[in-house]
C-alpha cells in the first residue's frame, strides 16, 4: 500500500518554496485527525518531472508570476487529466497580485477555465463541515493583501471531480508555522486541510 | 408319355411362366410407384418442397455439412407428418454460446466448441472479427456488444449466436480506507458505467460514504471490492453476501479478515519486475503478493509461477482474488491508454465475480443456430448408414429388366415350340 505523501511543486518560474513549513503542518493535522497512513515527511516533485505521477495529490503556491514551460504545461495536464488534484494557493492573498493574476491565467490555458465553488461542495463537508465554504483566514481579516474576504474558492472541474483547487484565501501564510506551535492556537486554523486531503483521496 | 404331350406341358408351363413374371412387372411398377425412396446429396428447398407434395413412406438425406436451422426444422416436419427421415454423413459439430458481460459497458464472451486443433472464425454481419484455433475443449472469445447475430464457423459448418440476452448491472460496494487506491478504483468503475457505493475509513468512527454499502445486498449489489481489512462483523456480512449469490475482489490486504471465503494464502510480497510501465506487460511493474490457491480454487492469471489472480466458488457467488493492491500507479504512470487499461483490467475482474442477472429474451432470434449438429441429432437421431434395398417396392424395380428378358425368351419360347410342332 502507498501510504499518502504531501507533495510540494517545484515550477521553473516564481518562488514554488515561499512556504516550506505548510507540508509538515499539514502532515501533522492529518495525522492527528485521521487514520489515513501517511509519509512521515513531505516530497518537493518538479512539475515536469514523470515523478509527479507518483503523487496524486499536490500543492503549488508562490507570490511571484507563474509561467509553466511546455514540458510542464504537457505533464501536468496529463496528470490532472489521469486523476490528479493540484491545491493552488495564492501566497499573496492579493487579487491584482502577479501571482494571481499569472498562475489563474495560466491554470486556464493548461487545464481549462476555473469556476466558482459552490459553499455546497462535497468539498466542505468532507470531513470538517464548513457551512460557509472555505475558512476564513486572519490574514484576509487582518486587511492585508486585497482587504478583502474571498467567500468561495475556484476550480477547474475534470470529469465530474476537482483537477484543479485555486485559493485566493493565502493559507500558505495562515498554515505556514511548525506543528508545534499549534498548541498556542484556541482553535486549529488547518482543519480544512484535512477536507483537502480526504477529498483527494474519497472522490 | 408322348412327345406332343409333353410339348404342351411345357407350352403350358411356358405361358404360366409368362403370366407370373407379367405379374411380377405390374406388381414391381406399382409398388414402386407407392414405396419411392429418395436420396439427396444436398437438401435444398425445392427438395424439401416436392417431398413434401409428393409425401414420401421415407427420405434418407447424406450430408456433407449440417443443415440449417430452415431445412432442419423442414426434415424434422417431414418426419412428424409421417415420413421417415434419416440421414448420415460426418458434419463438423460446432456450438457456440454468447455470454453477456457483467460489465456496464456492454461486451459479450463467445465460447465456441468444436474439434481440438480446427481453425475457427467469428464473425458479425461486417465480417470476420476474430479467429482462433481450438484447443481442448474450446475457444473463447470477448468482443464488444455487436448488437447482431454472430457466427463461428469451421470446416465449411457455421454455427450462430443471435443478440439474445441481455443483463441488469446492480451496484457495486466498495469498502476499504481513504486511500489512492480505493480512489481510483471508485473512479474505474465509475468511469466503466457502474453505480458504485462507497464506505471508506477515515477515522475512528467516521466513514466517506456514497449510496449504501452496508449491508449488502444481491437485490442491491452485484459485487463488493473488498481493500482493506474488515471487520469480523463486516467480513461476516461479505461471507454471506457471497454465498447468496454475490461476487467479491479481495485484494491482499484484505485477505487475512476474509480468509474464510478468499480463493488462497499469501505468499510474502514481492517487488515489481519492471521498473517503468512502458512495457506490453504494464502490470509487472506493480509490487504484488503472490497467491498460493486453495485445491478448489482456479488460477485465472499468473507472472511466471506466481498466481496473481485466483477464482473460487463459495456459495452461490464467487471470489476472486488479486495480488495487486497499487494498481492506481499503473493508472497514473502507465504509458499509452493506461487510464483505459487500468478501466477495462478492474471492470473485467469485478465482471468475473459479479451476480448480473440474465434477461432472458423471448421468440426466436435472427441468426441463431447454436449447435447445428446436435439440433440435427435432436430432432432427427443420430446418423445412419443407408438402408439395403427393401424386399418389396421401389428397390425392386431394379429386378424389371431381368424379367422382362425373362418373359421375353418364355414367350419365344412358347411360341418356337408351338410353331415347330405345326400347331397354330
Amino acid at each position: 500500500m502507498s501510504p499518502f505523501t504531501f507533495a510540494t511543486v517545484q515550477y521553473e518560474s516564481g518562488d514554488w518554496d515561499s512556504a516550506p513549513l505548510v507540508p509538515s503542518n499539514i502532515i501533522d493535522t492529518i495525522a492527528r485527525y485521521t487514520t489515513i497512513e501517511l509519509a512521515p515527511s513531505g516530497i518537493i516533485v518538479p512539475l515536469g518531472s514523470p515523478d509527479l505521477a507518483r503523487y496524486p495529490f499536490a500543492y503549488l503556491t508562490g507570490h511571484l508570476p507563474v509561467r509553466f514551460s511546455d514540458a510542464e504545461r504537457a505533464n501536468a495536464k496529463q496528470w490532472i487529466t489521469r486523476g490528479g488534484f493540484l491545491f493552488v494557493d495564492d501566497h499573496n492573498h492579493d487579487v491584482d497580485g502577479q501571482f494571481h493574476k499569472t498562475a489563474t491565467e495560466e491554470i486556464a490555458r493548461t487545464f481549462g477555465p476555473l469556476v466558482r465553488l459552490p459553499s455546497s461542495h462535497p468539498l466542505y463537508r468532507a470531513f470538517f463541515t464548513f457551512e460557509d465554504g472555505p475558512p476564513t483566514t486572519s490574514h484576509e481579516l487582518n486587511g492585508w493583501g486585497d482587504n478583502l474576504v474571498h467567500r468561495y474558492l475556484d476550480a477547474v472541474i475534470v470529469d465530474g471531480k476537482i483537477g484543479v483547487l485555486y485559493s485566493s484565501k493565502d493559507y500558505s501564510s495562515e498554515w505556514n508555522y511548525h506543528p508545534q506551535n499549534k498548541k498556542f492556537f484556541a482553535v486549529d486554523n488547518t482543519k480544512f486541510a484535512v477536507n483537502l486531503v480526504v477529498h483527494a483521496l474519497t472522490r | 408319355m408322348p412327345l406332343p404331350v409333353r410339348r404342351t406341358v411345357l407350352e403350358g408351363g411356358l405361358r404360366a411362366l409368362s403370366i407370373a413374371l407379367l405379374a411380377f412387372c405390374f406388381w414391381a411398377l406399382m409398388a414402386g410407384q407407392s414405396h419411392n425412396r429418395p436420396v439427396a446429396a444436398v437438401v435444398n428447398g425445392a427438395q424439401l418442397a416436392a417431398w413434401s407434395l409428393s409425401g414420401p413412406d421415407s427420405v434418407h438425406v447424406t450430408l456433407g455439412a449440417a443443415p440449417g436451422a430452415v431445412e432442419r426444422d423442414w426434415l424434422a416436419a417431414l418426419a412428424g407428418a409421417g415420413t421417415a427421415v434419416t440421414w448420415s454423413g460426418t458434419p463438423v459439430p460446432l456450438a457456440v454460446e454468447r455470454i453477456p458481460s457483467a460489465d456496464p459497458a456492454g461486451g459479450v464472451a463467445i465460447l465456441a466448441a468444436g474439434p481440438s486443433g480446427a481453425t475457427v472464425r467469428l464473425a458479425d454481419s461486417l465480417g470476420v472479427i476474430d479467429s482462433a484455433r481450438l484447443a481442448g475443449a474450446g475457444a473463447r472469445f470477448e468482443v464488444s456488444d455487436a448488437g447482431g447475430a454472430l457466427t463461428i464457423a469451421a470446416g465449411g459448418e457455421h454455427a450462430g449466436a443471435g443478440a439474445r440476452d441481455s443483463i441488469a448491472p446492480r451496484h457495486v460496494a466498495v469498502l476499504g480506507n481513504a486511500e489512492w487506491e480505493s480512489r481510483f478504483v471508485v473512479a474505474a468503475l465509475e468511469e466503466r458505467g457502474w453505480a458504485v457505493d462507497v464506505r471508506l475509513a477515515v477515522a475512528p468512527g467516521i466513514v466517506v460514504r456514497q449510496g449504501s454499502a452496508l449491508p449488502l445486498d444481491t437485490t442491491r449489489q452485484s459485487a463488493v471490492v473488498v481493500l482493506d481489512s474488515l471487520s469480523p462483523g463486516d467480513a461476516a456480512l461479505v461471507a454471506r453476501f457471497v454465498s447468496s449469490g454475490g461476487g467479491v475482489v479481495i485484494v491482499p490486504r484484505a485477505a487475512l479478515s476474509l480468509r474464510a471465503i478468499a480463493a488462497g494464502s499469501l505468499q510474502p510480497r514481492v517487488l515489481p519486475e519492471l521498473l517503468s510501465f512502458a512495457s506490453a506487460t504494464p502490470m509487472r511493474a506493480l509490487a504484488l503478493t503472490p497467491i498460493t490457491p486453495r485445491s478448489d480454487a482456479i488460477v485465472l492469471e499468473s507472472q511466471g509461477r506466481r498466481a496473481v489472480i485466483v477464482a473460487r466458488r463459495v456459495g452461490a457467488g464467487r471470489v476472486i482474488q488479486i495480488a495487486y493492491d497499487d494498481t492506481w500507479r499503473w493508472r497514473m504512470a502507465g504509458v499509452g491508454d493506461a487510464v483505459d487499461e487500468h478501466r477495462a483490467w478492474w471492470a473485467r475482474t469485478v465482471a468475473a465475480a459479479a451476480y448480473v442477472p440474465l434477461e432472458r429474451a423471448q421468440g426466436p432470434q435472427a441468426g441463431e443456430d447454436r449447435a447445428p449438429l446436435a439440433e440435427l441429432v435432436a430432432a432427427l437421431g443420430p446418423a445412419r448408414a443407408a438402408a439395403p434395398p427393401a424386399a418389396a417396392g421401389g428397390d425392386l424395380r431394379a429386378l424389371l429388366p431381368l424379367a422382362g428378358a425373362l418373359l421375353f425368351l418364355s414367350l419365344l419360347g412358347e411360341w418356337a415350340s408351338r410353331r415347330l410342332r405345326g400347331a397354330p
